[in-house]
């Protein structure tokens, strides 16, 4: 379990939650910790609690995927904390102490969607980063990930912004 | 007195981890509480379950104790010694016993199935201290023979006992020494062959490391049997804890005058001299050995004549196994019925096996002979580790063949091993699981054999050599069909006539394996597949479909062998891929596969 | 200093009480006499018991007999307490044990 990990996690339970646009902040290093908020469908009260339950799923999957990434937090010392309200969205917040950063990279491309927009920003030592898909569509004239060019664009951003 | 004893493992295994620190560490706190008039710290010899080692064994409780380290030593101290409470989670817990703690050693599966005659004082007494092995009924047995027995009596006892030569030939050792004793001659030699040069083998090691003395005895009494009154013992040099605590029994035994001129007062004059060995397997040969030890490089002769007529510097010469010998003492002091009551009817006694490989209790064990394999790997071998299935076991090093899983209940002794295309050899016993491929295993022995063959006869010289180089064909997949009939004649014709055992033995494993695994050689030949994923030339990595097309394996590649874009399946170039794993390994997804 | 068969004899009698206590007890033969040795057995003079009852076995060269310790045995307020062993029988304690009851149970065992 580490940063790019957990992001892909939380970040996918966004995607499968029909959201528009996902936001995540990224801090790594001995304070580390991610944010990741949508505006997708949201959960109500009783889903909220049960949400990092083991074997727990609002949407048929495995249930595994909050649980080990809570489980990996505590154990480290951190946490894992969601919020949300229906129809408006939700937001997780990450705190580990121990994580490392991992493969942002790949995490990001698996993530990057036609039909949703990633503004992501990072912290990682002096450098910051930043990611975000609403631009590039304006820039390249709306991205179809079917367009081979618009594709090396963000490939070529990826691998070089997130080694 | 001390009531109290720490046994701590000395054997090379152990040591390496860090045993001699344990055992100081024992000896300071000991001292420092004031209890080393009540507690004695004992180093021992191998103890045979090396795969937990560092061991320690507190006496009188038994009290079995297991990955020790240094920082353990306080609360060993305070719980066991000064509160008698064992420390539990030290305790070795045996798998098979559902790991209940166990507590004292003799409840383990392990210890409960081992019948120790050689092993016997091994991971007991410290073998650097005579007085203990005299303790332990030392020296007895010679003094049984120089002062009750004729040499001729010493020798039937022998006989009668069925003792068969422990180094791997298994010649009746009654017999060997009966031709020697025939011999007319003043000068006569009794050698020991402590060279153990089978990769996988500690059984001789353990034996000198941890009771030099029963060696030291058996040759005494061989010496006063045959008429000889000078021993040479040949050990490798690879071993200098067992040269240490040879050279410290010898020369202890010289000062008690058990060894040397009038040993004990009973006008027999016998002495022992070490010579150390310079890394040739061939040396382990009788007669490479021999022509050694006179100085020359060591090649073998043509026999006859034997070394029992004619042998070290043309004298008759006995020469045996470290394991042999450390049987004598034991089949003096109880009789040949005694010994002869174990085993089987034409393999008696026991035999030490080194289980090495894919198995659970890596280490030494000595069991009956007429123990099936079966019982050897999975009660006190503990199995295979992870869940894997057992394929086969190696007996013999690189002069034996493999045994597979039906013939898992086979009564281990001399002749059936022989029967199924294999041999006892020394004993080490290489076990492998699904994850090894036969082919390969044949290659690694061949290796070997081309590596240490010495070159005077031209069908192990050359023969041998052509064998790896069929083997290598193989397992890059460019072998034909023809090339395996080749293969297999070659094999008889290097049995048949190479000079010493070493390129009669060579072919084994490729026989044996090609025997029972055949369709392993027919898919590396004809499908350029390896069943077992194990030779690199014929594995492909790919990628399945569950690929999320993020790329990371494409970066982490260090050959840029895989290729594709963002979000779609990406593919590995099979010309560029050096099979190193490292996209399996960075894969989140599982989606790549080994095929 | 060379040795004579005798020396060799002696040496081995004098070591034998000592090494015999590294064979593991023979359940089947041999009497083992288990001694509770929690920190409430020792505050009441466990370690006495066993010490007197281990030297008595060496000073008579006693064979068959073995004496080993644990830990706490449960009753604290009886120690100190030692379980006997006889193959073949049901096993005793005897609570409150000094070192002289200890010497005396051991007497008439050994007959």
């Amino acid at each position: 379990m580490d940063l790019s990990f957990a992001l892909l996690e939380l970040a996918s339970n966004s995607l499968d939650a029909g959201a528009t646009l996902v936001k995540i902040r990224l801090r790594v290093g001995r304070r580390a910790c991610l944010k990741v908020s949508d505006n997708g469908r949201g959960m109500d009260d009783e889903t909220l609690k049960r949400a990092c339950e083991e074997g727990f799923s609002g949407k048929g999957s495995s249930g595994l995927g909050l649980y080990k990434t809570a489980k990996y937090a505590n154990q480290s010392g951190g946490s894992l904390k969601l919020r949300s309200k229906i129809g408006k969205g939700t937001s997780a917040i990450l705190k580990a102490r121990q994580f490392e950063t991992g493969d942002m990279a790949s995490s990001l491309a698996v993530i990057l969607d036609d039909e949703s927009d990633i503004v992501f920003k990072a912290r990682i030592g002096l450098k910051r980063i930043k990611l975000d898909t609403r631009r590039l569509r304006s820039e390249t004239g709306g991205i179809s990930l079917s367009d081979a060019r618009k594709k090396a664009v963000i490939k070529k951003y990826v691998n070089e912004n997130l080694k | 007195m001390y009531r109290t004893h720490i046994l701590v493992c000395g054997g090379t295994g152990c040591h390496s981890n860090n045993s001699g620190k344990i055992r100081e560490a024992f000896e300071e706190q000991i001292k420092a509480k004031g209890l080393d008039k009540d507690v004695c710290v004992v180093g021992t010899g191998c103890f045979g379950l090396c795969a937990v080692g560092p061991i320690i064994i507190i006496y009188p409780e038994g009290a079995f104790y297991s990955c020790v380290t240094v920082d353990d030593v306080p609360e060993i101290i305070e719980e066991h010694i000064v509160k008698g409470r064992l420390v539990e989670r030290l305790l070795y817990h045996e798998k098979a016993l559902g790991n209940k703690a166990v507590h004292s050693l003799a409840e383990t599966n392990f210890y409960k199935k081992q019948t120790r005659v050689a092993l016997h004082n091994c991971g007991v007494i410290n073998p650097e201290r005579i007085d203990e092995y005299i303790a332990r009924d030392g020296y007895q047995a010679l003094i049984k023979c120089l002062t009750e027995y004729e040499p001729q009596q010493i020798i039937d006892i022998i006989s009668a006992s069925g003792l068969r030569g422990r180094g791997g030939a298994g010649f009746p050792t009654g017999r060997k020494w009966q031709f020697a004793k025939n011999q007319v001659n003043d000068t006569k030699y009794v050698c020991c062959n402590a060279d153990e040069g089978d990769p996988g083998a500690f059984m001789d090691r353990s034996v000198l490391e941890g009771d030099p003395h029963a060696v030291l005895e058996a040759m005494t009494i061989a010496g006063y049997a045959i008429g000889s009154h000078q021993g040479y013992i040949y050990v490798r040099a690879e071993y200098p804890i067992a040269v240490e605590r040879l050279k410290i029994a010898i020369a202890q035994s010289r000062e008690y005058g058990l060894l040397g001129d009038d040993i004990l007062g009973t006008g027999f004059s016998f002495d022992i001299e070490l010579k150390l060995g310079s890394g040739a397997f061939v040396c382990g040969e009788e007669t490479a050995l021999m022509t050694s030890i006179e100085g020359h490089r060591g090649e073998p002769r043509p026999r006859p004549p034997f070394p029992a007529v004619k042998g070290l510097f043309g004298k008759p010469t006995i020469l045996n196994n470290v394991e042999t010998y450390a049987n004598i003492t034991q089949i003096i002091l109880n009789g040949a019925e005694w010994f002869a009551s174990m085993g089987t009817e034409k393999s008696k006694g026991t035999k030490i096996f080194a289980l090495g490989g894919k198995i659970t209790n890596t280490g030494l064990v000595e069991i009956p002979m007429g123990t099936t394999l079966r019982e050897i790997i999975e009660d006190i071998g503990g199995g295979c580790p992870n869940g894997k299935k057992f394929k086969a076991a190696q007996t013999g090093g690189p002069s034996g063949g493999c045994i597979p899983a039906e013939h898992l209940d086979i009564p281990i002794d001399y002749d059936n091993l022989i029967s199924i295309g294999s041999m006892m050899g020394s004993g080490g016993m290489i076990v492998m699981d699904e994850d090894n491929c036969m082919v390969d295993i044949a290659k690694f022995f061949l290796e070997f054999t081309v590596d240490e063959s010495c070159g005077k006869c031209t069908p192990c010289r050359i023969g041998n050599r052509r064998l790896l180089e069929y083997l290598e064909k193989i397992t890059t997949g460019k072998a034909t069909m023809q090339d395996l009939d080749d293969m297999e004649q070659l094999c008889y014709y290097i049995k048949n006539n190479s000079l010493c055992g070493l390129g009669q033995t060579a072919p084994n494993p490729v026989l044996s394996t090609l025997r029972y695994f055949r369709d392993e050689y027919e898919a590396h030949i004809k499908e350029r597949r390896c069943p077992a994923h194990v030779c690199k030339q014929l594995i492909q990595y790919k990628i399945t479909d569950a690929c999320k097309g993020c790329s990371a394996c494409s970066r982490k590649c260090p050959v840029g062998a895989i290729s594709g874009e963002i979000k779609k399946k990406f593919e590995i170039d099979q010309n560029k891929c050096i099979k190193c794993g490292q996209c399996i390994a960075t894969c989140r997804f599982g989606a790549i596969i080994k095929e | 200093m060379k040795k004579s068969i005798a020396d060799i004899m002696a040496i081995r009698q004098s070591m034998q009480s000592e090494i015999i206590l590294r064979d593991n007890v023979d359940a089947e033969k041999e009497i083992h006499i288990i001694v509770g040795m929690g920190t409430c057995g020792i505050e009441a003079g466990a370690r006495e018991v066993f010490n007197a009852m281990v030297d008595y076995i060496e000073e008579h060269d006693l064979k068959g007999i073995r004496v080993t310790r644990t830990g706490c045995m449960g009753d604290c307020a009886d120690e100190p307490m030692i379980e006997v062993h006889v193959p073949g029988k049901e096993h005793e304690v005897y609570k409150k044990v000094t070192a002289k009851k200890a010497v005396e149970i051991i007497k008439k065992l050994a007959k």
